[in-house]
This record gives C-alpha cells, structure tokens and sequence, in this order.
C-alpha cells in the first residue's frame, strides 16, 4: 500500500519554542517494508518515532495512516522503545499482562512467547532486573504480541551482543514477511544495510534524505550523509 | 504502686479468663475499624490512583484539602457526623445516630483521607514509571487502577496500618456519635476514659493491655507481609 503512513508538515517546537525539534514537510512510507530511520545523535529519530505512536503531540502538523476493514480489529501502531519500561512484575507476567489485553487479536500463550525470544531461562526474574539485551528481547516481544500493523522499533539491538542481534533480527525480518510495516531507528550503518529497504536520514529534526536503500548507500544526493556512512561526524 | 500492680493483675486475670464483656468490647472494636478502614480503602485508593495520574484543574488544591483533612481532630469530625444523623439532621432518617454504624462513619471520615493523601504520594511515584507503558499498550483505565494498586501493595500495607491505627485509637469521634451504650458502642477506647474516670482499673488497664498488644500484632504482621513482597517483587 502506498503512502501508507503520511506526514505532512510536522513541527514539534521545543519546550522554550526557540527551535523546531522536529520540521518535516512531507514524508511518506509504504505498507509492506522495513523503512530505517538514521542519523545523528540528538537528530529526532526517536521524537518521530514517539510522535508516531502518539506519546508526544506535534506543535503542527499531521500524521495519518490508512487502514482497511480487516485491520478494524488491530492496534494500529505499537513501539519498542530506546529505554523501554515495565511493570515491576517477572518477565513472564509482563507478557501475560500484554497478552490478557490483547487476547481477543491473537491466540498465544505466554510460554510460545518466551521460547521465541529466547527469554525461558529469565521467565521468573523480574523484568527490571534484567540485563540490557533481555530487556530489548522483552520489550520487542512486549512490541510485537500487541499485533500492530507497525511496529516502531527503537535501536533494538543497542545493548545486543551479536548472537542477540542476529536472533532480533531475524524476528523482525520474520515479522515484516507477516505483513508488519516497521519503522527502524539504528545508528548501526551494516544494520541499515542488512534490513532496510528504503531509509530516511535525519539530522536537526529534517528529514534530508529518504530513498530507496541502493540509492542511498551507492549515490547520496547530500554531503552529511556521505560524512555519516564513512564514519564521519556530522555537525 | 499498690493500686496500680492490683489492677495490672486484675487485668491479666481479666485477659487470661476470656472475659466475656471484655473480648464483647474488643469484639466490636475491632469489627468497626475494619469494616471502616475496608470502606476506605476500596474509596480511597482508586481516588489516590486517580489524583495521581490525572491532571486537571484544582489538582493541587484538592491534594492539599486532604493533606489538611489527615489532621482533623476527632471530636469535630464526631460533632459533624452527630449535626448529620441526628433525626433534625439530614441524615437523621437513617437513624443510626448512637450505633455502630454512626461510628463507622465517623471513623471512616478520619481514615479517607489519610488512605487518600498517602497512597496519592505512592502512586505518583509508580505513574513516573508505568505512565509510558500504559500508553503504549492501551491499557483500559479500569486495569490501570487494578494494577497500580496491585503493583503497589507493598507501600500501601503502610497505609493500610496507619489508616487502622487511627481508626482503632480514636475515642473523641466515637463516643459523641456512639454514645458510649454498654453492649451496644462501647468500645476499647470509649471504655478505658470511662472506667478510668470511674476508678476502676483493671478493665481499663486490660483494654489498654489488649489495645497495646493488637497494634503490636498487626504491626508484625503487616511487617513479614511487606518483607513477604518486597522478596518476591524485588529479588
């Protein structure tokens, strides 16, 4: 589906109102892709994200995305977000308490959950406790059980070793062959490359770039992205 | 000395021979506190929950009316429930002024808004923590307050004994809306200042004994509970 989810003219002003922290014209992702955002730290990538799912409201602006009758019954959007947070409970009755609010959509039980998450072995620890990389596996589990047609993903393998990012990974390459629209924020460039099929770049909260991976990687149009894939900083 | 060890040992005779007007009097001590601090904390923690996680005008202002409330002196708050169920009053048609049910009252007025006022602080605190995750989920605002008082029920144990504490201890109240009727709204406190002022000791002084011993149980009880929980949500 094209133009599946469309921004239009979206401002978000600091709280002093002296800069825009996001300012983004136009920007539109289709339904069926993984899209990865990129930029710079402190660029907006994950203020778009939360304006996205709805937790923060634009000072302008607006975000749409379509839906047909079949999605009646799904959550439109749902995030994992940079630090994610969770109910001062065990691993496994946060995913419990998920599912029982979502147990109408999807028919899993709580065990196929942590199996696939690789999260058996911490099923009883609780989940503040956990470890970073446990913590992303709960939280993308948390993230995908809501069966959301989008799945915002925040670094979803910052604190991953590894082994742990090539199992997320595979997660979520499996969940947009299920019909997932996902938006990707990494700062992780082979990442990028590994899962994206389109990727918009950000920096100072514009979005300066957004084009087809192949394009992006071989001919970018504007010099910061170039400075950002040969590991340059990007002022 | 004499007279006060006579009447120590009247009141242990009293104690160890299950008198039965006296266990009568600690009977309905005990069946008015907790049938008041129930009422209370079924009210008052979803309204400490609701303060908590809402912002609307006159927040602060309500906060600070039961902030205030939590050190309002007994006697008034009996005069004004006397003034309310007197048959003149407006709720004289209930006609229970001088029953058991005036005392649960009276007694629930003084614990509101202490369950309120303190469980508010608590559940600000744990909002901090699960307001992103509530939204992120959708979590439907009758399972918030399930959970938020589930989640806390460690802190609110605390709560739950000061709430008794006052309840249990208080006489001013009481005696104005209970009338002090033997078999009928004498209570531990009511009994130990009439019998004091009578001269009659050993009842008194085996009340005091009981009264003493009761919030010392409780205590301990309320204390292996918490150490109970915090184990289990902490470890």
């Amino acid at each position: 589906m094209k133009d599946f989810i469309k921004i239009k003219n979206l401002v978000l002003v600091s709280n002093k109102g002296v800069r825009n922290l996001i300012d983004i014209p136009n920007l539109q992702f289709d339904s069926e892709s993984i899209s990865v955002i990129i930029g710079p730290n402190g660029a907006g990538k994950s203020l778009l994200l939360n304006l996205i799912q709805g937790l923060i409201l634009p000072s302008a602006g607006t975000i749409k995305i379509k839906s047909s009758i079949k999605d009646n019954n799904c959550k439109k959007v749902s995030i994992m977000m940079q630090k994610p947070s969770f109910l001062r409970r065990t691993t496994e009755q946060n995913i419990q308490f998920v599912l029982d609010l979502n147990k109408n959509k999807r028919k899993v039980s709580y065990l196929d959950v942590l199996e696939r998450f690789d999260l058996i072995a911490q099923k009883k620890i609780l989940a503040n406790k956990l470890s970073g990389g446990e913590k992303q596996r709960l939280a993308l589990a948390l993230a995908i059980i809501t069966n959301s047609k989008i799945l915002l993903l925040d670094e979803p393998t910052a604190n991953a070793d590894p082994l742990t990012t090539i199992k997320i990974e595979k997660i979520i390459k499996e969940e947009s062959i299920a019909g997932k629209k996902i938006l990707l924020v990494t700062h992780n460039i082979p990442q990028a490359k590994r899962l994206g099929q389109d990727i918009a770049f950000i920096h100072r909260g514009k979005v300066l770039e957004h084009c087809d991976k192949a394009v992006f990687v071989n001919h970018p149009k504007v010099k910061e992205i170039n400075q950002f894939l040969e590991g340059e900083v990007v002022i | 000395m004499e007279v006060f060890l006579e009447a120590f040992f009247k009141a242990f005779s009293l104690i160890f021979n299950f008198d039965v007007s006296l266990f009568e009097i600690v009977g309905l001590s005990l069946k008015i506190s907790v049938i008041s601090l129930l009422i209370a904390s079924t009210v008052g923690f979803p309204i400490g929950v609701f303060l908590a996680i809402n912002r609307f005008t006159g927040r602060s202002f309500t906060i600070s009316i039961f902030n205030s409330l939590m050190g309002m002196p007994p006697v008034v708050v009996g005069l004004i429930v006397y003034l309310l169920v007197s048959r003149s009053g407006p709720l004289g048609w209930l006609e229970i002024l001088y029953t058991p049910y005036a005392m649960i009252l009276a007694q629930l007025i003084l614990i509101l808004p202490i369950i309120i006022s303190l469980s508010t602080q608590i559940f600000e605190e744990l909002h901090k923590e699960y307001k992103d995750f509530f939204i992120i989920f959708s979590v439907p605002p009758k399972t918030s307050v399930i959970t938020y008082i589930s989640d806390s029920k460690d802190s609110l144990i605390t709560i739950f004994l000061a709430g008794f504490g006052r309840a249990v201890s208080e006489v001013g109240a009481v005696i104005i809306v209970g009338g002090n009727i033997d078999h009928v709204t004498r209570v531990m406190t009511t009994t130990i200042a009439l019998e004091t002022s009578k001269g009659d000791l050993p009842l008194a002084l085996a009340l005091g004994i009981i009264l003493l011993l009761m919030s010392l149980i409780i205590n301990l009880i309320a204390n292996r509970l918490k150490i109970k929980i915090n184990k289990e949500t902490y470890e």
